[in-house]
């Protein structure tokens, strides 16, 4: 090894700021090449929580993260389920469940009632000591029983071959039959003919849940949510699950042996952990599957008689199914800026390369002159970055995962991603060095050719062609059909090619300017600033470029803020206009919720004369429900409009509860949604108002949203089943909480528009002989909207003695794969903008390091003709100021000239509403000036610490080395 | 000079044309010559008379537009790119008008020593007395930077004599240095060439002039005369028959005409008004 290669090896380390540039490149590279396997990561484990997160807490277990395998009846299905769950990876040891399924099999017995009897031995008639009930056998009773209070915790196994078995009853059913812990019971079966009976003990006494029937839920567990599609049935009322007797497995298969009943076994296991990777519940899907086949397929064991179908019940492959879609997109979304992060790293490493070799040309010429191989050249260059290279992967790596921890999704990063990671990173780093190599090698090559002909240099017009491709490209963008898929390079280009024509045209063109206003400036009287405008205006091509590249660093910033917000804003819109509140609940009637709501009369006997619905008179005390603080009423309707009669949705809402309960996004159409539901409110009051005091019915004011036919000011007639309703369209509005169908929806406020039904008022109790049938209105369903949670909503329901039906989240809505997608890719986008940016304030100080150099002479004389020497550097440091300004104005008119393309190049889903738009915020404005700021500091700092070099030279060395 | 004398270099013909945005620039316009070893030549000649042409296609840093060049027995004009490497490595010390081109800067001083030799195939035992005869030798840790532009001119000659190429080359070596360091860095050029080097070196210093064996003397890319120690100069004719006249010649032919009259004594050279003889 000679001492090229010696030196090499700490060369780059020891040159100063050209140091960072090259470790900045390096860097980016590193960045964007172990950034994408963590994001991928991250996002797919994101995806999971996230849908593992929608799961509701009611959910049966075929929607559900468990996994239950139903073994099957008698000792075989015992035999079954024995280890059935041990082959699926993720999943907690098992817990055996038997239940009573003698009525669901015992097909020939007329008669089929297992009970319980308060009292050892009973074999009852019917009688009040007597009560129906079923065998529920289960090994985990510790975790899955909530003790009444007074009752004592479950314990371990209740039963042996010794002792009475202990059982657990349900609360009501111990009040019911006064029996507490401790007392004997029997339980048993009655048959057509006979009766069968054994005596246990009551092992304690469970709390039920809201039905009054299941067990209720120990906190944090939803296991009999779970279960609840397979509870067996009440023996009598066959609709509504049985009471159960809960005791462990054992215990059940002697009550049933005793009793005359039978069991079907079960297993079931849940997550373990209970967020895992997605990976991780992917190797447990697999092994659900691979079950399923097995059970489909039982080969040796198919022999076993089995007389209830084995099956494998679980939400998992859904789940599963549901995140790696949301992930797939993700990654989708962000491949694209993840390559254009590769391919930007690795042209920031050309472009050092390519620069360091401008700055060594003359020792390359050396080289070569001394017959130096070119590959030898490529391999020196290759050493002096390799340490650079290593250095800055590591680094790379380690802000790869803070940025992904920090700005990507919120999912876990396990060391399989971080393996992924490594590799991405080596592979690039070598990439780079190679690259490096390469472009010495090259270089070298071209020195060492012993041209006769030296080549005309004719300045190539590369403004003129970056525009022109600019343009071209542009045009191509508005020409593609839009689709909702993940941006493409051409969506990246873009924004690139027009920042970059924008500096450079803009580049020219201010120089030019700066240069006519130079002949104005006397040197005599102002010397520093007539000394910066010169040196900009004579800057040529170097100053243009540098332009260029300052407008594309911070254009870029600038540009991956404005989206990042942008995205980020119409997502959260978007999912608010689709679900309206953070979680709505449909129920059967308002009037169900409103103890004090008015209830019609019972209608006069004979035939019924329907009154028109402008006759109709206000029901008096008809109102909206008042419902807590944070809730609200909606009603959904379809509507017709003449003369178009084509479908419209209608959305009955309470203006004032409306606007506090539902989710208004942050975006300005929302904002004015909100805005114009406050006129609707006011409007609603006065019409009421008019109405109840028995004055002309009016029109009602309504709000159109999306493509409504009425333009504000407008009335119309909306029709539903029966008659019309007049309306005045207050105002046409592109989106609102809740409007989330295809169709154009009119919102009206509740009080006057159902004050208008009269009698078809569906806030209003029907008369008190109403079957259920008539509970329901058939033209306007209501829905509960909460802004808080559903347990706010369940709550509510349950005081009310309802369970919630058709639930949905916010949180749903926000999980479509688009959004999330678009919203994960936000991040990496703003990461790209930073190192794009640093890149550039590099670039800048890299400048000042060159500029410096080249008039050190030129700063000694003006030094010495009496500028002095701050004068020189107040007059550099003005320079630096002007370029980065200009770059900064360049950057400014770069991403204005961007924000027609910001629907084509950004929009997560092409048709959602509100409508996207690229909008550039203040942050990124701020943060773009911060940039500027730091570039022009940092770059001030080089040059002072590369004109204290100059200066501590002696006057004959600087003046000797002038090129 | 030594009686061992070979040429170290030969050209015929040589000509160098540079193309620019405004048109073609003749640098050289046939040049004969050849440069013994053992010897050291001169080359003189104003600015932008072709010095640094011609010694950038001597040293294989250029192509000539046309003519031929040999290096030793040589020719040059069909070599492939690896043998001209390799002449370039093993025959040819090169010394650019600015020291610095021909340093490497992030080496020390006996680093640059080092690695010449490398590339030559020699022994690098004796590059302490190269510093020593250069008076470089307590700056051999310093790198090229760090140096005066003295010793970064010393260094580059040393660089350049390691090893003794056949063809050691100079571009105006003296320009900045002062006397002493000049006398330095000639003795060493005169050591070089008893070592059996062709040194070759452009200059206007007159100090260096004296130094040397042969003195070829360009105007406007043409060979004007060429004078070998105190002997007188002899004009050069190209072969196309072209000379060039001294400039104290040229002035007696104001009109850029003139007569040629052969006879036995030699060519002479009249103003065509004045058959008298008044001419050359």
């Amino acid at each position: 090894m000679g001492p090229l290669a010696r030196r090499s090896l700490l060369r780059l380390p020891l040159s100063g700021v050209w140091a960072f540039l090259v470790a900045g490149a390096f860097l980016l590279l590193a960045l964007a090449a172990a950034a994408a396997p963590l994001f991928a990561e991250a996002a797919a484990n994101a995806a999971l929580v996230a849908r593992l997160a929608t799961v509701a807490p009611g959910a049966l277990a075929v929607d559900a993260p468990v996994v239950r395998i139903v073994g099957g009846q008698g000792t075989a299905g015992r035999g079954l389920i024995d280890g059935a769950l041990d082959e699926i990876p993720g999943l907690t040891p098992g817990f055996a469940t038997a239940v009573s399924i003698g009525l669901e099999t015992r097909s020939k017995e007329k008669l089929f009632t297992p009970f319980i009897a308060a009292g050892a031995n009973v074999r009852p008639p019917d009688g009040p000591n007597i009560h129906r009930a079923r065998i529920f056998g289960d090994d985990d009773l510790a975790h899955t029983v909530l003790p009444a209070p007074g009752s004592p915790q479950p314990a371990g196994r209740s039963a042996d071959a010794a002792s009475l078995p202990g059982v657990w009853v349900p609360a009501p059913m111990a009040t019911e039959l006064r029996v507490a812990a401790g007392d004997q019971v029997s339980v048993g079966v009655r048959f057509r003919h006979r009766t069968t009976t054994t005596t246990a003990l009551v092992a304690g006494v469970y709390a039920v849940g809201p039905d009054g029937r299941l067990p209720a839920d120990p906190p944090g567990s939803h296991r009999w949510s779970y279960r609840r599609g397979d509870i067996p049935v009440d023996t009598e009322f066959t609709t509504l699950p049985a009471y159960l007797l809960l005791t462990d497995v054992a215990g059940a298969e002697r009550l049933a042996r005793e009793s005359g009943d039978e069991l079907l076994y079960s297993i079931e296991g849940q997550l373990r952990p209970t967020h895992p990777t997605l990976n991780q519940a992917a190797a447990t899907v697999a092994g659900i599957h691979q079950r399923e086949v097995e059970i489909r397929d039982p080969g040796e064991s198919g022999e076993i008689p089995l007389k209830l179908r084995q099956q494998v019940i679980s939400g998992l492959p859904t789940i599963v199914a549901d995140a790696s879609r949301v992930a797939d997109r993700s990654v989708a979304w962000t491949r694209t800026i993840g390559t254009a992060g590769r391919v930007l790293g690795l042209l920031a490493v050309l472009a050092v390369a390519v620069f360091g070799l401008l700055r060594r040309s003359i020792e390359v010429r050396h080289a070569t002159g001394l017959g130096v191989h070119p590959a030898t050249i490529g391999a020196l260059a290759g050493v002096e970055v390799l340490a650079v290279a290593v250095l800055c992967g590591s680094i790379g790596l380690l802000l790869g995962w803070l940025v992904v921890t920090a700005v990507g999704p919120p999912g876990a990063i396990t060391s399989s991603g971080v393996d992924l990671a490594i590799r991405d990173a080596a592979l690039m780093m070598a990439a780079g060095v190679l690259l490096v190599a390469g472009a010495a090698t090259v270089a070298a090559i071209r020195a060492e050719q012993l041209t006769a002909q030296d080549r005309r240099s004719r300045s190539v017009p590369w403004e003129a062609l970056l525009l022109a491709v600019a343009i071209t490209a542009s045009a191509g963008l508005f020409l593609r059909p839009r689709d909702d898929g993940p941006p493409s390079l051409l969506d990246l280009l873009v924004p690139v090619l027009v920042l970059a024509a924008a500096g450079a045209v803009g580049a020219r063109l201010a120089l030019h300017l700066i240069a006519n206003l130079v002949t104005g400036l006397s040197f005599a009287r102002r010397p520093v600033p007539a000394l910066a405008a010169r040196r900009v205006a004579a800057g040529g091509q170097p100053a243009v470029l540098l332009i260029t590249v300052l407008t594309l660093g911070f254009g870029f910033l600038i540009y991956s803020l404005a989206a990042a917000s942008s995205v980020r804003q119409v997502t959260g819109d978007r999912a608010a206009v689709l679900a309206g509140a953070q979680v709505t609940a449909t129920v059967d009637a308002s009037w169900l919720l409103d103890g004090g709501a008015a209830q019609l009369p019972p209608p006069p006997p004979g035939e019924q004369v329907e009154v028109p619905l402008s006759e109709q008179k206000p029901v008096i005390g008809a109102r909206v429900p008042p419902l807590p603080a944070g809730m609200t009423m909606v009603w959904r309707g379809r509507i017709s409009v003449p003369p178009e009669y084509g479908n419209l949705d209608l959305l009955v809402v309470d203006p004032v509860h409306f606007a506090e309960v539902a989710s208004w996004g942050t975006g300005p159409e929302l904002a004015r949604a909100r805005d114009r539901l406050r006129a609707l409110g006011a409007a609603d009051a006065r019409v009421a108002a008019r109405q109840r005091a028995g004055g002309a019915k009016g029109p009602i004011p309504a709000l159109g949203v999306g493509a409504v036919l009425q333009r504000p000011g407008d009335e119309a007639s909306v029709q539903s089943e029966r008659d019309g309703v007049p309306i005045t369209m207050m105002d046409v509005l592109p989106a609102f909480p809740g409007a989330s169908g295809d169709l154009p929806v009119i919102v009206v406020p509740a009080d006057s528009f159902f004050s208008y039904l009269g009698t078809k008022d569906p806030r209003v109790r029907p008369p008190a002989r109403s079957g259920s049938a008539s509970v329901a209105s058939t033209e306007y369903f209501p829905s509960l909207w909460s802004s808080v949670n559903l347990d706010s909503i369940q709550a509510l329901l349950a005081s009310h003695h309802l369970v919630a039906q058709h639930v949905s989240t916010y949180q749903e809505f926000e999980q479509e794969p688009n959004l999330v997608a678009a919203r994960g890719s936000t991040g990496y986008q703003v990461a790209l903008g930073l190192c794009v940016a640093g890149l550039a304030m590099l670039g800048l100080s890299m400048f000042a390091d060159r500029s410096v150099t080249r008039a050190r002479a030129a700063d000694l004389m003006l030094t010495r003709m009496g500028l002095g020497s701050g004068g020189t550097g107040r007059a550099r440091a003005l320079e630096l100021t002007v370029f980065a300004l200009i770059s900064l104005v360049l950057a400014g008119v770069g991403v204005g000239a961007i924000v027609p393309f910001g629907a084509r190049l950004l929009d997560p889903g092409g048709s959602g509403v509100p409508a996207f738009a690229l909008r550039l915020d203040r942050a990124g404005l701020a943060a773009s000036v911060l940039g500027v700021v730091l570039a022009v500091l940092l770059a001030l700092v080089v040059a002072r610490s590369r004109g204290s070099a100059s200066t501590a030279s002696s006057t004959g060395e600087v003046l000797r080395d002038v090129e | 000079m030594s009686s061992e004398v070979t040429v170290g270099a030969r050209c015929a013909g040589l000509v160098r044309i540079y193309l620019s945005a405004t048109g073609e620039t003749h640098a050289l316009r046939g040049i004969d010559a050849s440069f013994p070893t053992h010897a050291i030549t001169a080359v003189t000649g104003p600015s932008g008379s072709g010095k640094s042409s011609l010694l950038s296609v001597l040293a294989l840093r250029e192509r000539q537009s046309g003519g031929e060049l040999w290096i030793g027995d040589v020719s040059t004009a069909r070599l492939s790119r690896r043998a001209l490497r390799g002449l370039r490595r093993h025959q040819v010390g090169w010394v650019a008008q600015r020291p610095t081109h021909s340093l490497f800067e992030h080496l020390t001083a006996v680093e640059q020593l080092a690695q010449s030799a490398r590339l030559r195939g020699v022994s690098v035992d004796r590059s302490g007395e190269l510093l020593d005869r250069l008076e470089l030798s307590t700056r051999g840790r310093a790198r090229a930077g760090q140096l005066s532009g003295g010793e970064q001119q010393r260094l580059a000659v040393a660089s350049a004599v390691v090893g003794t190429p056949a063809l050691v080359i100079a571009d105006e070596p003296t320009a900045e240095l002062d006397d002493a360091s000049s006398q330095l860095l000639l003795a060493e050029l005169r050591r070089c060439s008893d070592a059996g080097s062709a040194v070759i070196f452009a200059t206007h210093d007159a100090r260096a002039v004296a130094v040397a064996d042969r003195v070829l003397d360009l105007r406007h890319g043409v060979m004007s005369t060429e004078a070998e120690g105190d002997g007188p100069a002899t004009a050069a004719i190209d072969s196309t028959g072209r000379i060039q006249l001294p400039p104290e010649a040229l002035a007696r032919f104001p009109d850029g005409r003139a007569r040629i009259v052969l006879d036995l004594d030699g060519v002479h050279l009249l103003p065509p008004d004045r058959p008298d003889g008044a001419g050359i």
